[in-house]
């Protein structure tokens, strides 16, 4: 298992995932490091436009809650279950114009 | 187990699951300064340039140059430092196995890991060697007798960890570490947050504030409080620069208010309160905890240390940097007042228990932490030698390769990685993640790396075992891949945990080519004999928590080859052995007056949440991890479980009623024992004695000892078991139900010298920091009050 860190930085008006693009394996720990003037929660937007964290809160500007907990990601099976690769394109809470990609591999 | 599932996916499935441990690792040998953030393609890889490869020599972590040793005043200076990096770090695939069993290891890159730097007291880095790969922290080497003096400094930088700030210990959350992942309905495409930790762990007793750090000095009989072997003291990281986020508590900024504590610990005028403490390093910290405690909300460090001043007693947190300093007992020579509070007028007493020269380590141990921590290779050797080190060394002078005498070897035993798995997705439909691991062991911090011995050497092995986990069994030797004839390789055992074996222990029948289990925090030292005939040999061995025989794999090869020596041989007569001294004599049970029974116990949960069998943690989504707990209870703050006599001797029952699943036999065969969990009880700063054993796994009666008895300070005390150890025949209660009877240890120990405040714990880390842990306490009965 691998530990990733993502940075969130300003990036003119708005903030950015950075990187924006992120490949794991299933299981590996993610979190998150906002270097920005505002607040920001990275998270899924449900069908019906609902939002779900992927961390417990959203991150502040200024230490220590600037740092998130873990998100550790999750396989995917097939019908035989097998893991699969896809992809999770995940947003913020404030900024749904602002995206960050999982690109999720099967567990070595 | 599922019809499809193999045993050992079994094992590893529960096992793994069942500590919080991401059983993995594998670590080291990078290039110059900046971390090498890629992996060797193996075999091919060079030491010179890349991650260490299985198979490749092993390094050294002791000598010259790989050390910190004494000066010749007779001092240990030392500068650790907890710092952090990204490594590269081999680890047990998932869902592959070798012939063997065990999982073939990957290379992986990106492990934010905590690691222990070295420093002289020049300032010269001695350690680590390489960047970028993950190891035991530096070796230390001290003489009976000798002054300790380490600056600690905590340079960790938190933002490279997620939220590992002791937040919420303090009042800012539920006080645990957090992991979370998403369950993502396939035919909704709707999401929802699943927590993954902590689940039903709660604080204290739950992984936590893993970028604190502290001391311990195990197996070492030094005073438990204020700047000695302290482990109720948290050191939270070093302030850093906002502009070069450098960390701004360095060793110069303490420098000379820790030379003042240093001296006066030196002349036996530690400090014995807050106040006795530099004014410039006092003003220091209150800056930087007011300073924590503004910033986290909820925290009270300053708070809390503010009553405890006001209490008399010995404040726990500090930032940035700690003084820890002791002198090595030495037997039936004065303690100080700094080793122990005297009354007025009192004079200082002498040690009745001398430090054992030999074997022993240090490692962080800041209770929730200590598991990973340790598992990102926070641990390292302390070498204390002594008289037994001079005899036997006399014994061997001039003899050997080169006439240079007994060779040693320092061969630290790890399990390597950056994370516990209990904050690991586990997935659906069992597939394989990292729940299901190895346990994977590396050799200072190699995976089955080699070493080299001349036909017919002996050498001396100081072997410990500083895995969070992992019980290690020895099972000889094969030759070139085969079982290796019998009498290829010779050794004897000479110390256990760091205290030698008499005479008697050394010269006995048992000890000849004995099988050993070291569980986890346990050391051994061997005189080894490399056979007469060359060749590649490997030195098996199993891991618990598979039961004992089960599967072996190589812990290390050994090379033999090169001019035959002639002239080494053991020692084979009582006056060519180091004598035992005194304070090492077996405790006269006339002086036993009270006796204890702790008991030692894992509940585990079934997939539908409730208690049942087996070790692990449910299945997803019903998260529940193992509860771990002594005399039905996890650790608490501010709770003292047990109170001793200073200078009273004592005989501790140790039971363990960890239910030990099996596999049922079929046609006549027997039960196959499944989670071997032996829990390691460990006590800090007095040894003891193992008088009586009993594991009804492989036991039809408890094995008594009568004299001759072997000191520890860490033993496994075996699980409970409702068969006999053949497997067949059913433990009855006297209704005829089949019970579990549960293992134990006896042992006694006198609780000398030093009055104070320390814990005993069970030494599978992740146990320990989940609540498996007791506070203690040793009290004077003297006063100075009078009655006319």
């Amino acid at each position: 298992m691998a530990t990733y860190k993502i940075n969130i930085d300003p990036s003119g008006q708005s903030a950015v995932f950075n990187p924006s693009t992120q490949a794991v394996d299933a299981g590996d720990q993610v979190s998150w490091t906002n270097n920005d003037s505002k607040p920001h929660w990275p998270g899924l937007l449900n069908p019906d436009g609902s939002f779900v964290g992927l961390v417990d809160r959203e991150l502040t500007t200024s230490p220590p809650f600037n740092v998130s907990s873990v998100w550790s990601a999750p396989a995917r099976v097939d019908s035989n279950g097998n893991q699969i690769s896809y992809t999770l394109t995940y947003v913020d809470r404030y900024d749904h114009n602002m995206q960050g990609i999982f690109q999720i591999n099967p567990t070595p | 187990m599922s019809d499809n599932e193999t045993r050992r996916e079994f094992f590893n499935r529960t096992l793994g699951a069942a500590s919080g441990i991401a059983l993995t690792g594998l670590f080291r040998e990078a290039s110059a300064q900046q971390p090498p953030q890629f992996c060797p393609a193996v075999p091919n890889a060079t030491a010179a340039t890349a991650v260490p490869y299985p198979g490749g020599a092993m390094p050294q972590v002791a000598g010259p140059g790989r050390e910190i040793s004494r000066g010749a005043d007779g001092i240990l200076r030392a500068t650790i430092a907890v710092m952090g990096e990204p490594r590269s770090v081999w680890q047990a695939q998932a869902n592959t196995a070798t012939s063997n069993g065990f999982a073939i290891p990957a290379c992986r890159t990106n492990q934010d890991m905590r690691y222990f730097a070295g420093y002289t007291a020049d300032g010269a880095k001695v350690w680590p060697k390489m960047m970028g790969v993950p190891g035991p922290g530096p070796t230390l080497r001290a003489r009976v007798g000798d002054t300790v003096q380490i600056t600690l400094l905590n340079q960790v930088d938190p933002k490279e960890f997620a939220l590992t700030l002791d937040v919420a210990t303090e009042g800012g959350g539920h006080g645990c570490d957090t992991a979370n992942t998403t369950i993502i309905d396939p035919a909704t495409n709707v999401a929802r947050n699943q927590q993954i930790y902590p689940m039903n762990d709660q604080a204290p007793d739950c992984f936590h504030g893993s970028s604190s750090a502290n001391l311990h000095f195990h197996g070492f009989h030094v005073s438990p409080s204020t700047i000695s072997d302290n482990v109720l003291v948290q050191v939270r990281p070093s302030p850093r620069d906002p502009k070069t986020n450098q960390p701004i508590v360095t060793e110069a900024t303490v420098h000379a208010w820790f030379a003042q504590v240093f001296d006066a610990a030196m002349h036996g005028h530690g400090p014995q309160k807050w106040e006795d403490l530099p004014q410039g390093y006092r003003d220091l910290q209150k800056k930087y905890l007011q300073e924590y405690d503004t910033q986290v909300p909820g925290a009270q460090l300053w708070t809390s240390d503010e009553a405890a001043i006001a209490a008399g007693q010995w404040p726990q947190y500090y930032v940035g940097a700690y003084p820890n300093s002791f002198k090595i007992t030495e037997y039936n020579q004065a303690l100080t007042a700094h080793d122990q509070p005297l009354l007025p007028g009192q004079q200082a007493p002498k040690a009745k228990m001398g430090q054992a020269p030999g074997t022993h380590w240090y490692h962080a141990h800041k209770h929730g932490s200590t598991a990973l921590n340790v598992f990102n290779g926070m641990a390292g050797a302390f070498i204390i030698e002594g008289e037994f080190d001079d005899q036997l060394n006399a014994f061997y002078r001039g003899k050997g390769p080169g006439g240079k005498g007994l060779t040693e070897q320092v061969l630290v035993i790890q399990q390597l990685g950056s994370q516990l798995n209990l904050l690991n997705a586990p997935q659906p439909n069992r597939a394989q993640t990292g729940t299901t691991k190895e346990q994977f062991v590396f050799v200072n911090g190699f995976p089955q790396p080699q070493m080299t011995m001349q036909p017919g050497e002996i050498q001396r092995w100081r072997i410990l075992n500083l895995c969070t986990q992992v019980a290690i069994g020895f099972a000889g030797f094969q030759a070139n891949g085969s079982p290796a004839p019998a009498g290829t390789f010779s050794w004897k055992q000479i110390a256990q945990d760091g205290v030698q074996f008499n005479w008697d222990n050394y010269n006995g029948p048992a000890n000849s080519n004995p099988a050993f289990v070291m569980t986890a925090a346990n050391r051994v030292d061997l005189l080894i004999q490399a056979p007469n005939t060359a060749g590649n040999y490997s030195l098996m061995v199993y891991h618990e928590p598979f039961p004992p025989g089960f599967a072996t794999a190589p812990l290390l090869t050994i090379q033999v080859g090169g001019a035959r020596v002639t002239d080494m041989a053991f020692p084979s007569e009582e006056n060519q052995y180091p004598k035992m001294p005194e304070y090492l004599h077996d405790i006269d049970p006339k002086t036993i007056h009270i006796h204890r029974e702790v008991t030692f116990n894992t509940e585990y949960f079934g997939n539908d949440g409730r208690r049942g069998l087996g070790p692990g943690r449910a299945q997803y989504p019903s998260i529940k991890p193992s509860r771990h707990t002594i005399d039905g209870k996890q650790f608490e703050n501010q709770i003292i479980d047990q109170v001793m006599l200073l200078n009273s001797a004592e005989e501790w029952t140790l039971i363990n009623t960890t239910q030990v699943n099996n596999i049922p036999g079929s046609g006549g065969s027997g039960a196959t024992p499944l989670g071997y969990y032996a829990h390691p009880f460990h006590i800090h700063i007095n040894p003891f004695q193992v008088i009586e054993i009993f594991d009804p796994v492989t036991m039809w009666e408890p094995r008594k000892f009568d004299k001759n008895f072997v000191w520890y300070d860490t033993i496994g005390v075996p699980p409970a078991y409702n068969y006999y150890p053949d497997g067949k025949r059913p433990r009855l209660d006297k209704d005829g139900n089949q019970v579990f009877v549960p293992g134990y240890v006896k042992m006694r120990s006198r609780f000398v010298d030093f009055t104070g405040l320390y814990v005993f714990h069970c030494h599978i880390l992740a146990h320990e920091d989940r609540g498996m842990m007791q506070l203690v306490e040793v009290v004077s009965n003297e006063t100075i009050q009078q009655h006319h």
